[in-house]
């Protein structure tokens, strides 16, 4: 399994003091296993006052590897999570639930959170490689990127609407936040968040992250119930996709040869392309 | 006066855009005559539009009715359905090679805005491409912006490479892109005001 080391400086603000709630139940301790003899499934850093991802989201069982600025530590109420001052400590989360913890000298805190269902997956393009650095998109581009284009998405898609209403677009994006059908149930930040996250996610990023509203969202989503009642066709799909996700990676720096090779063949895999049309 | 002087602008403006070479080409070759009042006319050029002409795939914005988009579908067999509670046209145009659908958007009962998306093939989009981008040359002047290289050679080098122009006039705005879309080849275009 491959290490994540995610700077999600962009996305993460700082966070306000919290007091950490104690654990009452009863879970089999998380344990402290040697670095050395594991593949952690994320790392968890320090960036200025802020753990790194935040939150973190993995399945039972996984080993989260903790690196610690000098300054910084982990101390939390749940028995086994504690990370030394500038140490380097990989911990295994047993039993699913939400962990919390706290830098001791400065209270910023960060979230763990454990699942009891498989392993979250890997995204569509994790493995895609850039020509422009060997890496995949989201190590290529990096969370701050991802995010201008997320913006960039939205931005491009309400000039549409000024320009052409709901001509071409439908209702994927005018009933934002209407609840009808259900699948535009969330608001417009909701969307956004989502969006990034999966973006993120899809291109190899980790899978879930703190957008720019300061919530957390997850990266995997259900992309049929999420299209469910907005009746897109194909040639809906195909100028949305040469209209709106084309420029807006382009406008953003994404190059030719990139967009090709390591975005591409997330947005015209058929599979990928049937979860939106025609639900 | 005034209502006279549009309609005359409009008319000139729509005979204009019939007549560029190549609008017709994306809908079929026999379009022009399908559709043209005055048959294979050479193209308008010694006259000067008094206003900005705003073309949109031989259709003029702000003058074409409905009625006469309904005639030119029926004239071409061309599937159409009302969307959005009447306010948008979705057609389909079928052919051998291509298959385009046509989003025609209405302030009333005058077209305000087309949008079109058009599979074809790599040769097909990038052919397309160049007649779309010099008939609106020929009437707009340059294009305000143009990126990609819109060669079916350049596009075919991999998914999602594109080619696109852009014309902006005052009120007016086109947009033309050949997008390749790794199982095939987009066209589309867009014209609002």
């Amino acid at each position: 399994m491959r290490t994540l080391v995610v700077f999600a400086f962009a996305l993460v603000g700082c966070t306000p003091e919290t007091s950490i709630r104690p654990d009452t139940k009863a879970r089999t301790p998380i344990q402290a296993v040697s670095c050395a003899s594991v593949t952690p499934t994320v790392t968890v850093m320090t960036f200025g006052l802020a753990y790194s991802p935040d939150p973190t989201t993995v399945a039972a069982g996984s080993i989260v590897q903790f690196v610690m600025a000098p300054q910084h530590n982990v101390t939390s109420s749940s028995p086994g999570l504690a990370v030394g001052f500038g140490a380097t400590t990989c911990l295994e989360f047993p039993e699913p639930g939400t962990y919390t913890f706290e830098c001791a000298s400065h209270k910023f805190t960060g979230t763990v959170i454990v699942t009891d269902g498989p392993e979250v997956p890997e995204g569509p393009g994790a493995k895609l490689v850039c020509p422009s650095s060997g890496r995949n998109a989201f190590d290529t581009y990096g969370v701050a990127a991802f995010v201008a284009v997320n913006e960039e998405i939205f931005t491009l898609v309400l000039a549409d609407l000024d320009a052409n209403g709901t001509t071409n677009l439908g209702d994927s994006f005018t009933k934002i936040g209407t609840g009808i059908p259900p699948s535009t149930s969330d608001d417009l930040a909701t969307f956004k968040g989502k969006l990034a996250a999966f973006l993120v996610w899809a291109y190899g990023g980790p899978a879930s992250i703190t957008y720019t509203d300061g919530k957390p969202y997850v990266g995997p989503q259900d992309m049929v119930i999420a299209h469910t009642g907005l009746g897109i066709t194909s040639a809906q799909y195909d100028f949305f996709v040469a209209n709106i996700i084309v420029p807006a990676l382009t406008n953003k720096g994404v190059t030719g040869d990139d967009l090709a090779m390591c975005f591409a063949p997330v947005v015209t895999a058929p599979t990928f392309k049937a979860t939106m049309v025609g639900k | 006066m005034r209502r006279v002087l549009l309609a005359g602008a409009g008319v000139l403006g729509l005979a204009v855009a019939i007549h560029v070479p190549g609008m017709w080409t994306a809908l079929g070759a026999d379009a022009k005559s399908a559709f043209c009042p005055f048959g294979a006319a050479p193209r308008l050029a010694t006259r000067s539009a008094p206003t900005t002409p705003r073309p949109a795939l031989g259709f003029t914005l702000d003058v074409t009715t409905r009625s006469e988009i309904d005639a030119w579908a029926q004239a071409r067999g061309v599937t159409c359905q009302a969307r959005r509670g009447g306010g948008v046209l979705e057609c389909e145009q079928r052919a051998a090679l291509a298959t385009t659908t046509l989003w025609f958007r209405f302030a009333g009962t005058t077209l305000a805005g087309i949008q079109t998306s058009r599979r074809t093939t790599a040769d097909g989009v990038a052919t397309a491409f160049a007649e779309t981008e010099a008939a609106l040359t020929t009437v707009l002047g340059d294009p305000s912006r143009r990126q990609g290289d819109p060669a079916a050679s350049a596009l075919a080098r991999g998914a999602l490479r594109q080619a696109m122009v852009e014309y902006r006039a005052p009120a007016y705005r086109a947009v033309v892109r050949a997008t390749n879309m790794g199982d095939g080849f987009v066209l589309t275009e867009s014209y609002a005001n």
